[in-house]
């Protein structure tokens, strides 16, 4: 078990959650990187949109964005090599989100329903927090013994 | 709970000299996201409380819905998005919170957003669905180590 330090419950008849409660983090780190693959299959296999990635990303070409999504998105999920792949996407999303925000006219809302660059950047700073936590408990990293 | 209180081991690390940090930023990590979905969720409540978002969403998209009592829905997503934010960054009643942001979440997904395609550059369903996975990790996990939760010693 990651940790027994458990939070007495108010309800404890309640508690469906008590088996699950120490994958939470994995849970997030596995939807990350679950929901980046999309973005490496749609440049890689369906000539998806790439007009967000900017400059520097560009003119890597978004075969190599695309593939390092894909690639890259499983290991996150897996939790394996989990801190030197954060850090790239951390750079890659960063980079979207910058490039987003320099081309927003402004007084544009940041809301949620709207397509501005408040979820890449969101995405990178979730994968700042990867860097720092690593793979967690619930990783390969942690079943290879040894991490970045 | 939630991976928090794991020691790191230096010599698990291929760069030990990184102990340190991990040891000290690590177990923030859990209750980084808390705030950093907070943070995310706050605009839009201080929208529409403040400069009419409340209204906006209840004539437009909770009325094209077709949902009863759009005023109502739309007051209960101004809760959640403004105090339910500022208690979800707090870690207090992290899990009664964190549900309802994810049924929340869960409607904007596959109500409004899953028309506009997969990806956040038109729009797409992955922003909702990515948040909405997060709070719900949160109703897995509560507040953790880190929250008004834990202090108190009780929590949902």
């Amino acid at each position: 078990m990651a940790d027994q330090a458990e939070t007495p419950k108010i309800i404890p008849a309640l508690a469906w959650y008590r088996p699950f409660e120490s994958l939470a983090y994995a849970f997030i780190r596995f939807c990350t990187g679950g929901l980046i693959v999309p973005h490496g299959m749609d440049r890689l296999f369906y000539s998806g949109s790439h007009g967000e990635l900017g400059g520097i990303l560009n003119s890597l070409g978004p075969s190599v964005v695309g593939t390092f999504e894909l690639v890259g998105g499983i290991f996150l999920a897996l939790g394996l090599f989990t801190r030197p792949v954060a850090l790239l996407f951390a750079i890659e999303w960063g980079a979207i989100a910058i490039t987003g925000a320099m081309g927003l006219k402004p007084g544009t809302s940041w809301l949620m329903l709207g397509a501005t660059p408040h979820y890449p950047a969101f995405v990178a700073a979730l994968c700042i927090v990867f860097i720092l936590r690593g793979g967690g408990y619930y990783s390969l990293d942690r079943c290879l013994g040894k991490e970045f | 709970m939630i991976d928090e209180t794991r020691t790191i081991d230096a010599n698990e690390l291929i760069i030990p000299a990184l102990a340190g940090a991990y040891r000290t930023l690590g177990p923030l990590a859990y209750a980084a996201i808390r705030v950093l979905m907070a943070l995310i969720l706050f605009p839009g409540g201080i929208d529409k409380l403040f400069h009419g978002g409340a209204a906006r969403i209840a004539t437009g998209a909770i009325t094209a819905m077709g949902w009863p009592f759009p005023y109502a829905w739309a007051w209960a997503v101004t809760f959640i998005e403004f105090f339910g934010a500022i208690m979800l960054a707090l870690g207090l009643f992290t899990r009664p919170i964190a549900f309802a942001m994810t049924v929340q979440l869960a409607v904007i997904a596959f109500g409004i957003m899953i028309k506009r395609g997969m990806f956040w550059t038109s729009g797409g369903i992955e922003v909702a669905l990515l948040l909405g996975l997060i709070t719900f990790a949160f109703v897995l996990g509560g507040g953790g180590r880190y929250s008004l939760d834990h202090v108190i010693g009780r929590e949902f």
